[in-house]
């Protein structure tokens, strides 16, 4: 039995020739969640008034909660593509009012959106940015790194040089995701985007303040002089530079990648005025630690790196003083 | 493709699931954290707060009861000679739905290793209130997944607890020795619907029962948060 709906949903395929002004973000597609396979009714706005739903296979007579947690939806800049040419997509997703999605990095629990993107032979697409999440610990312990609210996801596509110009074509995405509160729904969803190949590379301009604002929420590299990291034994420390260093204001939170070393106690060194996180070896070696470094303070928002410190052999580890790699 | 034509009716199952919560959901929101003074930094490597025990560790004793009342305790599988699989469940958890409804991945590898002296255990840590908790809920839920294991109660979590449980499903492997042999996952794949193409616990399995080294003891487990008491 094929599923009506749950993938492979039709999305509506917009032709840039209507649109009208090149660069500015395009929605291409807002597609209902894929939940509408259930049965469920699919309610694209976050507040639609759920919907009560008979639950036959184990309901308890209680009415359930309808709304979907997650609509995807996606657009890029610039709004033309020319052969050999690079655009960035924002994949949105948006989760109804309390719930929350994965980061990509290390979390005890959960499931970070993945895509798996068909394309034309020759196209190339680059990694996932995401954003920078936030930490959220749950009763016994349980780490994880999410995002509240709306999560845009930018990708890089690359169009081969030898392309023919002058036709469409389609690009699908075949998305997954996880959207938890105090319980936890599994999502998926199709995007199939139709992209028109102009014959010469759009004329340049701006980004649209949507694509400003989700590059804002990227880490940055880190730069020499904002913090110092030195290895003692199988500890990391990271102290401030600058006039926020050793005050109330100036909290760091250390955020590990998926390759990032392992770390003995993440729940208790992560987060400090300065840190001190403690490492398991491992072949006698501790590290690397990868991953982002979110800093407070007192003057603005907080500001996200990207730590990469290489690992380091235990019995050669001397104390040193060095700035932290980018 | 397999997985397309179960995703419906797992997600079904998940949009109903929210129903079986005895209380309301939102009194038990977990917040996100307030990072002032929660968590005081540990002053030396040595002193972290009550570890829970790591693969080579001696497996923590428990005596828990099933769903049906019947008490299970470690000690009586080890000294029966017995290896002890633990599977931290949910029923309302949709990895665990994957793994038991949608497939029936944690019946089938039991089946395939019982009669090689294998106890399974399900162990549910959910506090009252909570998501998939309670007698009535997980009684229910093993008939309905028709399942050939005990899902033994765990309310306080005080066995998650002592055994590290983060997620459910989160694997555990118990050597003959008492030995926690295996931490991780069922398969290699996090995905809620998706499958993995290596079953973990019966390749470690394999080498516990065969008095070898484990090869891979430690995976990274996935699944939803187990549902401990705030």
């Amino acid at each position: 039995m094929r599923p009506r709906g749950a993938t492979g949903i039709v999305a509506p395929m917009l032709s840039h020739h209507a649109q009208t002004k090149p660069g500015r973000f395009l929605v291409l597609a807002m597609i209902s969640a894929a939940l509408t396979a259930a049965g469920c009714r699919s309610e694209p706005a976050a507040e639609s008034a759920p919907k009560p739903e008979a639950s036959p296979a184990v309901g308890s007579g209680a009415a359930a909660e309808a709304a979907p947690p997650v609509i995807l939806t996606a657009g890029f800049e610039p709004s033309t593509i020319a052969p050999g040419g690079t655009v960035t997509v924002l994949w949105r997703l948006l989760p109804a009012a309390d719930w929350h999605l994965y980061w990509s990095g290390r979390n005890d629990s959960g499931f970070a959106p993945r895509v798996k993107l068909d394309l034309p032979p020759g196209w190339s697409a680059g990694p996932l940015q995401w954003p920078t999440p936030a930490r959220y610990v749950s009763a016994g312990d349980i780490l994880d790194h999410v995002y509240h609210g709306e999560l845009v996801l930018l990708q890089e596509i690359t169009v081969p040089r030898d392309e023919a110009p002058g036709r469409r074509v389609e690009l699908r995405a075949a998305w997954q995701w996880l959207a938890c509160r105090d319980s936890c729904v599994p999502g998926r969803d199709s995007l199939r985007v139709s992209v028109d190949l102009a014959a010469a590379a759009p004329i340049a301009s701006d980004p649209s303040p949507a694509l400003l604002a989700a590059r804002a929420r990227l880490p940055r590299p880190l730069p020499p002089d904002v913090v110092t990291t030195a290895w003692e034994g199988v500890v990391l420390h990271i102290r401030r530079e600058g006039p926020d260093a050793g005050t109330a204001a100036g909290r760091m939170t250390f955020m590990p990648a998926d390759d990032c070393g392992d770390l003995a106690d993440l729940l208790h060194d992560g987060v400090g005025q300065s840190l001190a996180l403690r490492l398991a070896p491992r072949d006698g070696q501790v590290g690397p630690v990868r991953g982002l470094l979110v800093l407070e303070g007192a003057a603005g928002p907080a500001r996200s790196f990207v730590l990469d410190v290489p690992a380091a052999r235990l019995a050669a580890v001397p104390v040193n003083d060095t700035p932290a790699g980018g | 493709m397999k997985t397309s034509r179960f995703a419906p009716v797992a997600l079904f199952l998940l949009l109903v699931a929210p129903t079986l919560a005895p209380t309301p959901a939102t009194a038990e929101h977990p917040k996100a954290e307030h990072p002032k003074a929660e968590h005081p930094k540990a002053e030396h490597p040595a002193t972290a707060t009550s570890t829970p025990a790591a693969v080579g560790d001696k497996a923590p004793d428990f005596k828990l009861t099933d769903t049906d009342g019947v008490e299970h305790s470690l000690a009586q599988y080890l000294a029966e000679g017995q290896v002890v699989v633990l599977e931290w469940f949910n029923p309302d958890c949709p990895f665990i739905i994957k793994h038991h409804k949608t497939n029936r991945t944690m019946d089938e590898t039991y089946a395939t290793l019982k009669h090689k002296g294998v106890v399974w255990l399900a162990v549910n840590s959910g506090a009252a209130g909570k998501q998939g908790a309670g007698l009535e809920r997980n009684k229910k839920a093993r008939e309905e997944y028709r399942m050939t294991f005990p899902v033994l109660l765990d309310e306080n979590g005080a066995v998650g607890r002592a055994y590290g449980a983060k997620t459910t499903p989160h694997m555990f492997i118990i050597g003959k020795d008492g030995k926690l042999a295996y931490s991780g996952a069922i398969d290699d794949n996090a995905s809620p619907t998706e499958y993995g193409t290596r079953n973990h616990i019966i390749s470690a399995l394999r080498g516990v029962l065969d008095g070898r080294a484990v090869p891979e003891p430690v995976t990274k487990p996935y699944g939803c948060s187990v549902k401990y008491a705030d």
